[in-house]
């Protein structure tokens, strides 16, 4: 019991406290990319720090639904954190939901923040909500898809059974149904969390912000809860592509040295992960807001193809 | 899924919101009746039962926003989203019972929508247990399907509840609303909690359901469910709605206690919505819904075939200056024209030619029930 309640505390601080030095290395190796010498990794901490010492000002316009989306975002997020496999691949909590509930439990953060863009009844706002529920409906599809590609092959959709069924085979990475998945997702995870080339994370110019549009009225605590749970959607969406798609270290049994090496592990996958989106970003330009139907359709596609191949090479 | 995301009257886009999840429901009809054929009895029953649930579920929720919307429609005499807003503060309780149903439509944990079309998914993916790689391929893509059309009816949501009761209202009628009276309310919560109940405690209905099925089939559904959990195919998926409402309303409350305690400020100004600068903030700048529709209009141009209408009145001593701007963004939905309106004018002209029976002639009608009555009868024998 009470190893239990440490690995899940444990995953919950890792997850938590890792997301915003997570932000500030694809920061940081962005700025190296572009010539500059970057803030301090360690600066989203002090950002968060600061914005909660300030006041918040919140607008008259708005209802109990604005003051309630930053709690609820940094909830679901905290919660998906209990179900992610970031250490052990059978977190204690991992029954609550598979990996279909936990895209859903993201859609449910998306749904309010969605409408609190809309309730402070500026145009950014409701044109902030109206892209971003529409680049996450177009989304859902692919997701769904790689899903099912990744439970063709493991057999199940439970988190766990996908981790433990990986890593038990050694030849993963030749398989090309896998590796369509992975690509899939990962477009996927680029556009859900507000990543060139989908979206601008670093701009507040309304001709190109989806994500920065919705939360433009938070201030003080309520943009630090907010700016928290973006970190850590990102964090778990890597984490999700770390753990299911190459699940080298993930903690098979409890031990202490195996969650040990897990987590020496986990910071070596998502440091990959964070300089290659830094990479990325540096690399790729932001595309038109209606060509990103485009891309969705296109990484549909890959994801398709991944489970044609899993059904006629199985 | 298309045309309740450009309509603009609350009602009409419930209603066909109900287009939507009556093809939820059919998927899983469908699914159960192709593990029939293939001898798999056990995921057919399970495909049933995900169906039946969803018709319950979708009972629960769309009867929760008609009534929701029959509010609004009492308390400010319009249906029409682009004069309401403004409305969660002039109505709160309806406007809480609609976001109940609001979520639940979308099939957001923790509701029951959720869970209902969780279980549909479920028993979809667990198609790759029949070996007919053409079927297989149709549930692939009918899994896509399915995904699209809940991320849509998400998005439609978020536009109905959002335009509607958020923000500032767009006209004298939604400034002027008031709360509706208590019978109404009353009706609302029981559907709002029902929704709750049946999404965070399924097996209060999985286990009637399961014995419904199992009297039509005579096969058990492949899914263990008891009050914590509820798992399909013997771990192939599982899920435990209750625990996720409790770990919410757990997490929910320790954040603020916490952050209480490294002494984040509490202080809160109430001010403008940032309007760049502008001195002056009405509904007018606000979102329309044909704007949050744009996006998808674009999308799916193919279906909508928008037409843009610009009217710009200039003031007559210069045409730097504009009197009135008139934009009207008129789509004609595709099957309204290529498959609705042709059936409905067949059977108008069916209907036409029928009438001729009808001759009000008492005489006539006694010979009708004459030859039915010989027309029966000699099919009985």
């Amino acid at each position: 019991m009470l190893t239990e309640v440490t690995l899940e505390l444990l995953q919950l601080f890792i997850v938590a406290l890792g997301s915003p030095l997570l932000v500030g290395i694809i920061r940081k190796v962005k700025a190296r990319l572009q010539g500059r010498r970057g803030a301090s990794v360690f600066q989203p901490y002090f950002d968060i720090r600061k914005l909660f010492s300030k006041e918040t000002v919140v607008s008259e316009n708005t209802s109990w639904i604005f003051r309630f989306t930053p709690y609820l975002l940094a909830t679901t997020m905290l919660l998906s954190s209990l179900i992610v496999p970031a250490l052990a691949t059978r977190t204690p909590l991992g029954f609550m939901g598979n990996i279909i509930a936990l895209m859903y439990l993201f859609l449910l953060g998306t749904f309010f923040l969605a409408l609190a863009g809309l309730d402070a009844g500026s145009a950014f706002g409701g044109m902030g909500s109206s892209r971003e529920v529409a680049i996450a409906a177009l989304a859902e599809p692919t997701v769904l898809i790689a899903i099912f590609g990744i439970a063709l092959r493991a057999g199940t959709t439970s988190l766990d059974g996908i981790v433990t069924r990986f890593a038990a085979e050694p030849l993963l990475m030749l398989n090309a149904g896998h590796l369509l998945a992975f690509i899939a997702f990962f477009i996927v995870a680029l556009a859900e969390n507000g990543r060139l080339p989908v979206d601008n994370p670093s701009t507040h110019l309304e001709l190109t912000m989806i994500h920065e549009a919705m939360i433009l009225e938070y201030s003080g605590r309520h943009l630090a809860l907010v700016e928290w749970a973006t970190g850590m959607k990102l964090f778990l969406f890597l984490t999700l592509l770390s753990n299911l798609f190459f699940p080298w270290g993930v903690a098979l049994t409890n031990t202490p040295i195996a969650l040990f090496s897990a987590f020496l592990a986990l910071i070596v996958k998502l440091l990959f992960f964070a300089s290659a989106i830094a990479l990325l970003e540096t690399a790729v330009a932001k595309l038109r807001l209606f060509r990103v139907p485009e891309l969705l359709a296109g990484s549909f596609t890959v994801a398709l193809l991944a489970v044609v191949t899993a059904f006629f090479l199985q | 899924m298309n045309a309740p995301l450009i309509e603009h009257d609350l009602k009409r886009l419930l209603a066909y919101h109900s287009v939507e999840n009556i093809g939820i429901i059919l998927l899983g009809v469908g699914a159960a009746m192709l593990f029939q054929v293939y001898r798999l009895e056990a995921l057919a029953a399970l495909a049933l039962v995900a169906a039946l649930y969803h018709t319950l579920n979708h009972a629960t929720f769309k009867s929760l926003l008609f009534m929701g919307a029959g509010a609004v429609l009492h308390a400010t005499h319009t249906r029409n989203m682009e004069e309401l807003g403004g409305l969660i503060k002039r109505m709160p309780q309806t406007a809480v019972f609609f976001l109940v149903g609001s979520i639940a439509i979308a099939a957001l944990p923790p509701f029951n929508g959720f869970i209902s079309e969780w279980l549909t998914l479920q028993s979809l993916l667990l198609s790759f247990r029949i070996s007919a790689h053409t079927v297989n391929l149709i549930f692939a893509f009918s899994v896509a399907a399915l995904a699209l059309t809940s991320g849509l009816a998400a998005a439609c949501f978020v536009k109905a509840f959002g335009i509607t009761f958020l923000a500032l209202p767009r006209s004298e009628h939604a400034e002027q609303a008031r709360e509706v009276e208590w019978r109404m309310r009353a009706a609302m919560a029981l559907l709002a909690l029902l929704c709750v109940v049946l999404g965070v405690l399924p097996a209060l209905i999985l286990a009637p359901l399961e014995a419904t099925v199992f009297d039509l089939t005579h096969a058990h559904a492949d899914m263990q469910f008891n009050f914590n959990a509820v798992v399909a195919n013997g771990g192939f998926g599982w899920a435990a709605p209750l625990w996720m409402g409790i770990g919410l309303a757990v997490l929910f409350v320790v954040i603020p206690l916490a952050l209480r305690s490294i002494g984040a400020s509490r202080q809160r100004r109430y001010y403008e919505t940032w309007s760049c600068g502008r001195a002056l903030q009405t509904s007018r700048f606000e979102y329309t819904a044909t704007a949050f529709a744009n996006p998808f209009k674009r999308v799916f141009a193919i279906l909508y075939r928008p037409v843009k209408d610009l009217d710009i009145e200039f003031h007559p001593e210069s045409r730097y200056f504009v009197r009135t701007i008139e934009y009207e963004n008129p789509s004609r939905l595709i099957f309204e024209d290529k498959i609705y309106r042709p059936l409905l004018r067949m059977i108008n002209a069916a209907a036409r030619r029928a009438r001729v029976l009808q001759s009000g002639n008492v005489h006539g009608y006694l010979v009708y029930i004459l030859i039915a009555l010989v027309a029966l009868l000699i099919l009985a024998s």
